[in-house]
Order: C-alpha cells, then sequence, then structure tokens
C-alpha cells in the first residue's frame, strides 16, 4: 500500500468517528439535558422564547432537530456563551481562547519530552538497579499525583513560601505581568508575538517564566508516561539480536544504547507522545483553573460552574477534535517509521 | 456396581436442588432487576415525551445496582447452562462466577442483600457431596498447574519490595475506610462553627452540647402520654466535663383539648430526690424537696432549669390536671437534659466551615474507594462482555463495536465525565459514578477483544469446538479464564486512575453537595485558603496520591512479574 493509500483510509476511517463524537454530544445535551439551555440566556426576553424554539426547530421531530442541529454546527453556529459577559458565539470564545492552551500544551509537552526520554533510557539501563528504582517511582508518582493538587502544592511552595523566604520566587498564576508590558493579542500566541510584533524580548522573558510553573505541573503526568514507555520499549529492544550483534561487534555501550537501541525503541514512545498530547488538554482543565491561566480549560470550569451548556458541548467538541487530528497525525507518522505497518 | 448406582441416584438429587436454587435466582434476578431498570426506562421515556415525571431519589439510585443485577444474571445464566446438564468444566466456571458475585453483591447494600444470600447458599451447596462428585475433582487436577503458577508469581510478588508496599498500603487504606466509624473524631458532614481554619494539632474552641431526650413524645394515646409521669435522672461525672451547667429543658406545645374544649394545668417540678425517696413520700412530703418548678394553665410551658454544678440525682415530674378526666387532649412535649463536652482536638487542623480534615479524610475514604470499586468493576463485567462477544464473533458486530470504542476514545476521559455529568443534571456521588463508568467500558472492551482475538486460534479451543461444545461455553468457560492476567492489571491501575479523576471532576465543581465527605471536594475547598492554610489542601492531597500511588505499584509491578518476556524461571 502506498503512503497516499494508507492516509486516505485513515481519513475514512475518521469520518464515522467525527459523526459519533457529533453525535454524542448531540445526545447528551438535546436528549437527556434541555436543548434550550443552550440558546438562552439570563438576559433572553421570555417573550422571545418561543420564537427561539420555532427558529431553532426545537418541537420539531428527534431525527429532524438532529440534521439542524449538524447543519447549524457545519455553519459555525455553536450557541451562545453566556458566562463572558456579553453572550458571545461559542465560536468566537473557542478561537480567542485557544492559543493560550495550545502555548501552554506545547511547553508542557517539551518539558516532559526533554526530560522523560533520558529518564527512561536511564532507567532501562540501570534495570533493577537504584536509579531505576528512583525512577518508577518518580514516573508512578506523576501517574498518581492529581494534577490540581500538585499545582496547588506548586504554588504554595515556589510562588508563596519563597516570597515568604525572601527568595527569587515563580509568578503564581496569569500569562505575563500585565501591569509591567502591555500586549495586544495579534496570534495570541504570547511568546511569538512578543518577538515577531511586539518586539518587546522582556515581555518574552517574562512569559517563559510565567509557563515554567504551570508548564512542569501538566507536563509531569506526561513525563512519567513517556518515562515508562521509553523504558519499557527500550528493554525490549536491548534483548534484539541486532543489539547482541552490535555489541560482539565491540561497539562501545554508549553508541549501541544511542545509536542503535535509541532509534527502535523511540517508535512506540512516538505513538505515546501523540496520544498524552490529548491528555494534556484535558489536564490544562485542571491546571488553567489553578494557575489563572485565560484559555480553554479555565473558561471550561466557569461554564460548568455556571450551567453554561453551549460552552461546555463547544468545549467538548473541540477537544474531542483535536483529540481526533492528534491520534490522526500519530498514524501518519507512525506509518512512516515502521513500513510494517502502512503494508499490514 | 448397584452402590454405584445408588450414590449416583443420590448425587442426582442434591445436583438438582442446586439447578432449583439456580433457577430461583436467576429469576429473581431478571424480575427484580428488570422491573427496577425498566421502570425507570419508563420514567425516561415519559420525560422525552415532555411529560415532567421525575424519578423518586430512591429509584434513581437503584437504577445502577439494578443494571449490576442483570449484567450479572444474565453471565449466571451462561454458566449455569452447563451445570444443569452436569458439564463438569461448567461447575468450574460457575465456582469462580460465584465468588466474583459474592464479592460485588457484598458491596450493594440492601439490594444485594438477597442476593448476597442466595449465592453463598449455591457456593455452599457445590460443596456437598452430592453435586461435588461431579466437578471437584476434575476441578483439582485441572487447576493445579494454574495453582502452581499462582504460587510462583506470589513468590516472584514477594521479592518486589514495590508492589508489597502498593498492597500494604492499599489493605491499609481499605481497613481504615472500614473502620471509619470507630477511628474518626468526627462525623463526615459535621462542622463545628467556631473551629473555623485551625491549624493541625489545635483544640477546638467550642463547647459541644449534647442533647439526651428523656421523653420526646405528641399523642392522644393515654399508655403512652398519661396525665401523670416522672423519671429519676443523675447529674454523673460525664455530664460535668466542662464549666457550664448541665440544664434541664421542658417543652409542651401544642396543647389541643378536644371537642368539649376543657382547660389543662400543666405543671412541671424537679425535685432533689432519687427515684426510691420519691416513690415512698407522699406528694405534700416531696415538697419540701423542691429544686424547681413551673406551671401554667391552656399554655405552651417552655423552660430552663439550671442543674447544679456537681453530682447528684434528681427526679422531674410532669402533672396534667384537666378539669374533666374524660376529656381528650394532646401536646407536644419533650424533656431533654441539654449537657456540654469539649470536642475532640482537631489533628489535621478543620477546614473553613469548621470540618474536622483528619475524620473527613477517613470518611473520604470510604466515599472515593466505593468509587472506584464501582466504577472499575461495572466498567469491567460491561467491558469484557462486549468486548469478548466482538472478538470471537468477528465480522459486523466487531466493526461496530470497534467504531464505537474508537467514538469514546475521541474524548478525552474528563471531558468526557464533564459532559454526561452536565447532561444528567444531579451532582453527586452517584452521577460521578455513572459518567465515569460510561466513560471507562471501552477500554477493558478494547484490551479484551484483543485477548479473545489472540487465544482464538489456538489449539484448545479447537479441541474444545470439535469436542461439540457450544459458542458461549467455549467464550465463557474457555477463553474468558485464559485472557484474564492482562485485564486484572489493567483494573487495578484503573483504580488510581478513578480516583484522580472523580477527584478532578468534583474539584471542577460536579462535586457532591456541601456536607459529603470527599476528598477532590475538600481540595476545591482549601485551594481559596491555600497562602494561609495549607494543611486544608495538603492532608487529602497527600491521601489520594498516596492512594493511587498504591495501586499504580501494585499494577505495575504485577506486570512485569506476569509479562513471559521478562519472567525468570
Amino acid at each position: 500500500m502506498k503512503l497516499r493509500d494508507f492516509i486516505l483510509r485513515r481519513l475514512i476511517l475518521a469520518i464515522p468517528v467525527i459523526f459519533g463524537v457529533l453525535t454524542i454530544t448531540w445526545f447528551l445535551s438535546y436528549v437527556v439535558g434541555d436543548p434550550l439551555a443552550m440558546y438562552i440566556t439570563e438576559r433572553t426576553p421570555d417573550e422571545a422564547i418561543p420564537g427561539i424554539i420555532a427558529a431553532r426547530g426545537l418541537d420539531e421531530p428527534l431525527v429532524v432537530q438532529y440534521f439542524l442541529y449538524l447543519t447549524a454546527l457545519f455553519q459555525g453556529d455553536w450557541g451562545v456563551s453566556t458566562i463572558t459577559g456579553a453572550d458571545q458565539p461559542v465560536l468566537t470564545v473557542l478561537a480567542r481562547l485557544f492559543p493560550a492552551t495550545i502555548e501552554l500544551s506545547i511547553f508542557a509537552m517539551i518539558i516532559a519530552i526533554v526530560l522523560g526520554i533520558p529518564l527512561g533510557i536511564i532507567s532501562a539501563t540501570k534495570k533493577d538497579k537504584v536509579a531505576d528504582h528512583i525512577t518508577r517511582v518518580f514516573a508512578l508518582t506523576g501517574v498518581s499525583m492529581p494534577i490540581f493538587w500538585f499545582g496547588l502544592m506548586l504554588k504554595y511552595v515556589l510562588f508563596f513560601q519563597f516570597s515568604q523566604w525572601n527568595l527569587p520566587y515563580l509568578p503564581g498564576g496569569d500569562r505575563y505581568s500585565f501591569r509591567r508590558y502591555d500586549w495586544t493579542p495579534t496570534t495570541g500566541f504570547l511568546l511569538f508575538d512578543s518577538l515577531v510584533f511586539e518586539h518587546n524580548p522582556g515581555l518574552f522573558m517574562d512569559a517563559i517564566i510565567h509557563l515554567i510553573m504551570p508548564g512542569f505541573c501538566l507536563g509531569y503526568i506526561t513525563l512519567a508516561i513517556i518515562t515508562r514507555m521509553m523504558r519499557s520499549s527500550m528493554l525490549e529492544v536491548i534483548k534484539e539480536d541486532y543489539i547482541t550483534l552490535a555489541r560482539s561487534k565491540g561497539l562501545s555501550e554508549r553508541i549501541v544504547i544511542y545509536k542503535h537501541a535509541l532509534r527502535n525503541a523511540l517508535i512506540p514512545t512516538v505513538t505515546v507522545i501523540g496520544l498524552a498530547f490529548g491528555g494534556l488538554i484535558t489536564g490544562a482543565v485542571l491546571t488553567e483553573t489553578i494557575f489563572n491561566w485565560p484559555g480553554l480549560g479555565r473558561w471550561a470550569t466557569q461554564s460548568i460552574l455556571n450551567s453554561d451548556i453551549a460552552a461546555i458541548n463547544g468545549f467538548t467538541l473541540l477537544v474531542a477534535f483535536i483529540f481526533v487530528t492528534a491520534n490522526f497525525i500519530v498514524d501518519m507518522i507512525y506509518g512512516v517509521l515502521d513500513p510494517r505497518i502502512r503494508f499490514g | 456396581m448397584e452402590t454405584e448406582v445408588q450414590s449416583n441416584y443420590g448425587n442426582e438429587t442434591m445436583a438438582k436442588l442446586l439447578s432449583i436454587v439456580q433457577v430461583i435466582f436467576i429469576m429473581a434476578g431478571f424480575l427484580f432487576g428488570g422491573v427496577i431498570f425498566f421502570g425507570y426506562l419508563a420514567y425516561g421515556i415519559q420525560g422525552l415525551f415532555g411529560v415532567s415525571l421525575v424519578a423518586p431519589l430512591i429509584v434513581r439510585e437503584l437504577i445502577l445496582q439494578s443494571l449490576i443485577v442483570l449484567v450479572l444474571t444474565f453471565f449466571m445464566l451462561r454458566a449455569n447452562q452447563g451445570v444443569t446438564e452436569h458439564i463438569p468444566d461448567a461447575y468450574g466456571t460457575s465456582f469462580y462466577l460465584y465468588i466474583f458475585m459474592t464479592i460485588v453483591y457484598a458491596t450493594m447494600g440492601t439490594i444485594g442483600l438477597i442476593f448476597l444470600i442466595l449465592i453463598v447458599f449455591q457456593l455452599l451447596l457445590m460443596f456437598l457431596p452430592g453435586v461435588r462428585y461431579y466437578w471437584f475433582a476434575e476441578f483439582v487436577e485441572d487447576t493445579r498447574p494454574r495453582v502452581k503458577e499462582t504460587r510462583f508469581t506470589l513468590h516472584l510478588i514477594r521479592k518486589s519490595p514495590l508492589v508489597v508496599a502498593g498492597i500494604i498500603i492499599i489493605t491499609f487504606m481499605t481497613g481504615i475506610a472500614l473502620a471509619a466509624p470507630w477511628i474518626t473524631t468526627y462525623a463526615g458532614d459535621e462542622m463545628v462553627f467556631d473551629d473555623v481554619r485551625l491549624p493541625p494539632g489545635s483544640p477546638s474552641a467550642d463547647i459541644k452540647q449534647i442533647y439526651q431526650y428523656l421523653f420526646d413524645e405528641k399523642t392522644h394515646n393515654p399508655d403512652v402520654m398519661p396525665d401523670y409521669l416522672y423519671q429519676e435522672i443523675e447529674v454523673t461525672e460525664d455530664n460535668l466535663v466542662t464549666v457550664e451547667i448541665p440544664e434541664l429543658f421542658i417543652g409542651v406545645s401544642e396543647l389541643t383539648t378536644g371537642t368539649d374544649a376543657v382547660s389543662v394545668n400543666i405543671t412541671f417540678r424537679v425535685y432533689s430526690l432519687d427515684l426510691e425517696t420519691y416513690d415512698s413520700m407522699t406528694p405534700s412530703q416531696r415538697l419540701s424537696h423542691l429544686y424547681a418548678n413551673a406551671s401554667v394553665v391552656d399554655a405552651s410551658l417552655l423552660e430552663y432549669f439550671q442543674l447544679p454544678d456537681e453530682e447528684g440525682t434528681f427526679v422531674w415530674e410532669l402533672q396534667f390536671i384537666a378539669a374533666q378526666k374524660t376529656s381528650t387532649w394532646s401536646c407536644y412535649t419533650r424533656v431533654v437534659l441539654a449537657y456540654f463536652t469539649f470536642y475532640p482536638d482537631h489533628i489535621w487542623g478543620t477546614d473553613n466551615y469548621g470540618g474536622d480534615i483528619y475524620s473527613r479524610i477517613i470518611w473520604g475514604a470510604q466515599e472515593d474507594l466505593r468509587i472506584a470499586l464501582s466504577v472499575v468493576l461495572v466498567a469491567l463485567a460491561f467491558g469484557a462482555v462486549i468486548g469478548a462477544s466482538s472478538g470471537y464473533y468477528g465480522g459486523k458486530l466487531d466493526e461496530l463495536v470497534m467504531r464505537v470504542t474508537d467514538i469514546f476514545f475521541a474524548f478525552p476521559g474528563l471531558v468526557l465525565a464533564m459532559a454526561i455529568v452536565m447532561a444528567i443534571g444531579v451532582r453527586s456521588l452517584g452521577t460521578i459514578s455513572i459518567a465515569l463508568m460510561i466513560t471507562w467500558w471501552p477500554t477493558y472492551a478494547r484490551l479484551v477483544r484483543g485477548q479473545v482475538l489472540s487465544e482464538r486460534e489456538k489449539l484448545y479451543i479447537e479441541a474444545a469446538r470439535s469436542s461439540g461444545a457450544s459458542d458461549t461455553r467455549i467464550l465463557f468457560s474457555h477463553i474468558l479464564p485464559n485472557t484474564i492476567q492482562p485485564v486484572i492489571v489493567q483494573a487495578t491501575m484503573d483504580f488510581g486512575s478513578v480516583l484522580l479523576v472523580a477527584a478532578g471532576l468534583s474539584f471542577i465543581g460536579f462535586g457532591p453537595p456541601v456536607g459529603t465527605a470527599e476528598w477532590g471536594m475538600m481540595i476545591a475547598r482549601g485551594q481559596d485558603f491555600i497562602l494561609s492554610s495549607p494543611w486544608m489542601t495538603l492532608y487529602p492531597g497527600l491521601a489520594i496520591l498516596v492512594t493511587a500511588l498504591a495501586f499504580n505499584l501494585v499494577g505495575d509491578g504485577i506486570r512485569d512479574i506476569m509479562d513471559p518476556k521478562l519472567r525468570r524461571r
């Protein structure tokens, strides 16, 4: 099978999934919940409600409603979010908040990869030694830690206690020190904007400093997952014949591990990294709440507390799309890295 | 020869008895589970058509349990087909199933109780000599290699310090959760309003008032409510713990006289006498020992009497004198002894409502472990049946199941659970469990399907098929037991994940009502006070961390041990 056919087949397989996702959100908000709640707010006058019901076709049979819902979605009409104050369309809000979340997630991912892969290698090469045990407990702690609690504790120590002890401390929230710097979002990605549009290295550094704590908090789980995956795939690869051959050729252990074993062990790790990206977005819901990060997650939490159905629906849909896309990209990379999958 | 025939005859009666019990059990399961489940479904469908009938709360709680009952009964039906035909290995499957069901029903409260009794009865019947004849020897023979393997696994577990540590922590946490009523110092929803955000180890700033109801009645019945009643009260050391003086409260209110509207004279007296002396005296003699009294005609009598601040014995006496003996009258009467004790110390401090963190963590262990257990068991049972059928039968069914799980996998767990809770609209621990069960089953369906696929083509399945075993028999008694190990590993680790996601859900505001002790809720409460009172956040978070870590340690360790590639002999 050619690469093009492979991509096409994957794309076709993604279509029912996306329709399923749409159906589930429709089912949850229209059948189980109150469908009208998506289109009205507290500021909607009572007289307007029958008009909305008729316009949205909420008095039609369920099947008709389903198609009306799909049509509305594809036309970019995702309902109205009430919590932003001005009753903005959900799609506008999503577009505005999306860059902040993506920036945080990518930063967290970089931390996770940079720390996770070396840790996994150490753990595998020193199997059943003290270093291995420590790394494993460290990784397992990451998986077992409630991320919101970890964030709170980081904030308490690195922000509050350090400032109490007159040590240099990390900022406790927000994307940048808005009292010191001005920033009008152009693309919404602060790191990018500050250098390209604002020409302000001070703002760039400030943004990096603000990213450290939430980024590490969010990245820890992914770090743990990557470390574990790296360890187990490395352990498997080390047992392969070609590694034995490389060793018997008299190559140094260093070259065997980093040149021969690492490349092959990376393949399963790449999958995990791709899948973990979706998990990062979930984690962002909790992390952003704690670090007052003006992204999708904090917005979703506020919508929950205010029963803003349209917002939750939009958020769920967007995250599902990101997830499906991430899986798709992972499949692609996997197909390129490992020809057996393409031809299998 | 003849004796053998006779003994076989005896065996058959016992086996028939077992069959009858099984039939009763299955009928009860389908009837009970079905009635509640479909009853609720009817409510739901009515709701769709705009009839705003809300199911009573009890039904909403039972729906889930009834679903579990239905699923388990279905398993049972499958397993029992072989037993009624006296096929030896069917008995073995049933045996495992009984043990599994005993555990599940034991966690299910009142509904489970009837089924628990029946299932334990069946389990006992399996070991009666008559029934044992059919399966036991063969079962032991069959399981011998498995027992040997398990011994070896146990040996490996004992040598792995991390797994042992995990098991110890899990046992410890479960023990704490079960012993909660005895080791906590406060009730889960108890709040002491004067003790807001006290640091760990501080004594309570408030004094606890204890009400001892000596009499509490509203009735016409002269047997319960005579017109003259008296009782001894003893003021002991226990009543004098604090500097406050014990009080005796008399409350007579809502006096209604019958149709004849006679006037009623109510007199309340407290004598400093013991009961024996009181009985031996005439009313006029008693008056010289009068400690306090109050009386009123045709009105409410609400009064406090402070008893002296020393140990002593008193008799209280309440008299109703109606103008006409025959008249009927009634009133709400209460006699209450109020005394004071110190609240216990707050070992790990208090939260912003004055709840005791230490006690709430222990009560929370009960709630959180119950959620984790129910979610994993139900998702496992449901996912296993779907995944196994999908893998075994293949074809269109398999394709359909895989696409459905794909859709579920398109949502990150927390986000889907959020949407479900939002749609259900009731914020409680039950809703969280249901949302997580819906979110979690595809994991197990995928896992079991993969296992079944790899197992399906093996030689022993071919052998079973050629010996005429039915598809369901092969699936449930041959394939499933052999695919269980990776599922167990996954389930162990999922206990930890479910704990985390459930805590996360209640942290972002899907939590149960304010009073409920749940770890995620406690952290959520603490986050606004993190700078001034970090203990509110620290301890519940540690509880989650330690418990989830223990499950992950065990799961991770067992996976290494079970892995044939890493297993050394």
